[in-house]
């Protein structure tokens, strides 16, 4: 049977572990360690090798969770990761401090596997601050030739994650029915 | 005015009077005023009456209006000006507070006569619509406030979707001496002035006030927020029907008076979410005047769908314009889906500035047809489709 995944990438902190376990029918499983150098300031645990859900489907499906570090230095592991998934759930932090610059070195480091399947992008923290807004996160998407659906997302919330991984769905095939 | 009132005595409920105050009010009510109104309790209550000056009658009464949407009488003895509020001097004169309650009791009647607007225009009724806007999962973490802000959520009951989608039945689309049906001029309805109070504001960097029918609303530019504590079902019925020019008043206000405002103030919301409900409401599945059916649709960006109120379908239409281009007619037809649907969430778009004329650039992307059969497996759309199941399930 084949492998179904879904990877979930970003910065550190961006809530890709939480986004994870919001919608994953298992307890997570994670890497999770105290967080040294430079993401001390930001929050206290950060994943140092990956992050893995799983979501059980009618019969025997199954749909694997990963979650990529977001620390750079572990990017060895992007390419493993990314090997057979039906696509990239990005998440970006609106409080860091240039988040385009993010979405760039993200859609860079994924751009294969952008290609090859489908995007969507959800911003977080957006309670903490609006700005920037979602428009100019598309107007800069589109200025690296990509289109892809962008949603304000709080990665604690299981509907918005929920939505924004519908949307990578039904960006695969638009046709695609629930009640099928 | 000669609006028949109410049959009923009003029933009112006391906030913020002491206990003397409140026996000597009593007395009168039961005197002077008893055809006029009786107390009850704060839930059955129509209206309320404030002592703006009893112990905690300031934070008495924003905590109270956080809850209660009904008409207020206001009493203090110095001169207030209160939003959405009738003021009267104390001590009481008991011509000026018959008054009071008098435009209370019209106000109440043009409510009911509005919402008999609202339920002409749309199909079956739609009650009762305040909480029927509650999303239905339940949210540990961020349980918004009560109000319209609330819209973001699934649509799952048949009536709900009459009163976002309209009712049109798809021989209309498809008749073209039925063409008529199918188009409405935004600026007519409130759905067009929102934005207008927004320019206005930006251009003076001032809050602005909306002043409709006896309704007030304010955008607020530094927050870019729409401060508002009209309920939906007035809301609604304000939405659907074109406004009568002289009924609408716009201007710039100074940050003074503004009515204060608590931290995370349920009154307060997205300026978005709230012309996104309201070009629902007025499109009803009907498209913008001048709209060509025929021309492929196209999206400069998605809604953000989880904070706004997502009609059927929503989703896979947004998918098909998204990534190809399809004019309004041929997505009903590629999609199978109700006309009406599709409709609506155009304008809802279109209000929201998504809506891109087509060919500007090339997006990467790819050029293969998005909903032929072969461009995923066939075990893949089982797999994405049992997904999307799970998905949609709340817990
Ligand atoms: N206020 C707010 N907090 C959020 C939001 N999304 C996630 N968080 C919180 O942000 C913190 C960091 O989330 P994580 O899931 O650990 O982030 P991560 O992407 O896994 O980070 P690394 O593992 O270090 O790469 C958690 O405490 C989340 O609860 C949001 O939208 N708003
Ligand atoms: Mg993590």
């Amino acid at each position: 049977m084949a492998q179904h995944k879904i990877i979930f990438a970003g910065p550190v902190g961006a809530g890709k572990t939480t986004a994870i376990s919001v919608i994953s029918d298992i307890p997570i499983v994670s890497t999770d360690e105290s967080a040294s150098d430079m993401t001390l300031v930001r929050k206290p645990n950060t994943t140092v090798a990956m992050d893995y859900g799983l979501m059980k489907l009618d019969g025997q499906e199954r749909v694997h969770l990963y979650g990529t570090p977001g620390q750079e230095r572990f990017n060895f592991m992007w390419d493993i990761l990314t090997e057979g998934g039906l696509g990239l759930v990005l998440l970006l932090d609106n409080t860091r401090v240039n988040p385009f610059k993010d979405m760039s070195f993200y859609v860079g480091a994924f751009r294969e596997f952008i290609d090859q399947t489908r995007l969507v992008i959800g911003v977080t923290r957006m309670d903490e601050r609006q700005d920037p807004g979602l428009e100019r996160y598309n107007a800069h998407l589109g200025t690296l030739g990509l289109k892809a659906p962008i949603f304000e997302v709080d990665a604690r919330r299981r509907r918005d994650v929920a939505i924004l991984v519908q949307a990578l769905l039904y960006s695969l095939a638009p046709g695609i029915a629930a009640d099928a | 005015m000669n609006t028949p009132l109410l049959d009923h005595p009003l029933k009112v409920t006391l906030v913020g009077l002491d206990e003397r105050a409140q026996t000597r009010l009593e007395m009168f009510l039961r005197g002077r005023a008893q055809d006029v109104c009786v107390l009850v309790g704060e839930h059955e209550a129509e209206a309320a009456i404030v002592d703006l000056d009893g112990f905690g009658g300031e934070r008495l009464w924003q905590a109270f209006r956080s809850r209660f949407y009904g008409p207020a009488v206001v009493m203090s003895v110095a001169e207030r000006r209160v939003h959405n509020a009738l003021w009267v001097r104390k001590p009481l004169d008991t011509g000026e507070f018959l008054d009071a309650i008098k435009s209370v009791r019209q106000r109440l009647q043009t409510e009911c006569q509005l919402h008999e607007v609202a339920q002409a225009a749309t199909v079956p009724v739609a009650e009762p619509p305040a909480g029927a806007l509650r999303d239905k999962t339940s949210d540990p973490v961020r349980d918004e406030g009560e109000g319209v802000s609330r819209a973001a959520g699934l649509v799952w009951d048949e009536q709900q979707i009459h009163a976002y989608c309209g009712a049109i039945d798809d021989a209309a689309y498809l008749t073209p001496t039925r063409r008529a049906e199918l188009f409405y001029v935004p600026e007519r309805y409130f759905q067009g002035l929102l934005p207008q109070a927004r320019q206005l504001a930006e251009k003076h960097a001032m809050p602005v006030r909306l002043d409709i029918m006896g309704y007030t609303l304010f955008y607020l530019p530094e927050s870019r927020k729409v401060l508002s504590d009209i309920r939906e079902n007035i809301l609604r019925p304000l939405c659907v029907m074109p406004l009568p020019q002289p009924s609408v008043k716009m201007h710039v206000v100074p940050q003074h008076e503004l009515p204060p405002l608590m931290p995370g103030d349920p009154r307060l919301h997205s300026f978005e979410e709230l012309l996104w409900l309201m070009a629902l409401w007025a499109s009803r599945g009907r498209v913008p005047e001048g709209t060509d059916l025929d021309t492929p649709v196209s999206l400069s960006g998605w809604p953000n769908f989880t904070r706004l109120l997502m009609t059927p379908n929503a989703m896979q239409i947004a998918a098909l314009w998204h990534m190809q281009p399809t004019s309004l007619l041929q997505t009903a037809k590629r999609l199978a889906i109700p006309h009406r649907q599709i409709f609506a969430l155009f304008s809802a778009c279109q209000a929201l500035g998504l809506i891109q004329a087509v060919n500007t650039g090339s997006m990467a992307v790819p050029g293969r047809d998005a909903l032929a059969a072969d461009s995923v497996s066939a075990e893949k759309r089982g797999i994405l489709g049992s997904l999307l199941r799970k998905l949609k399930l709340t817990r």
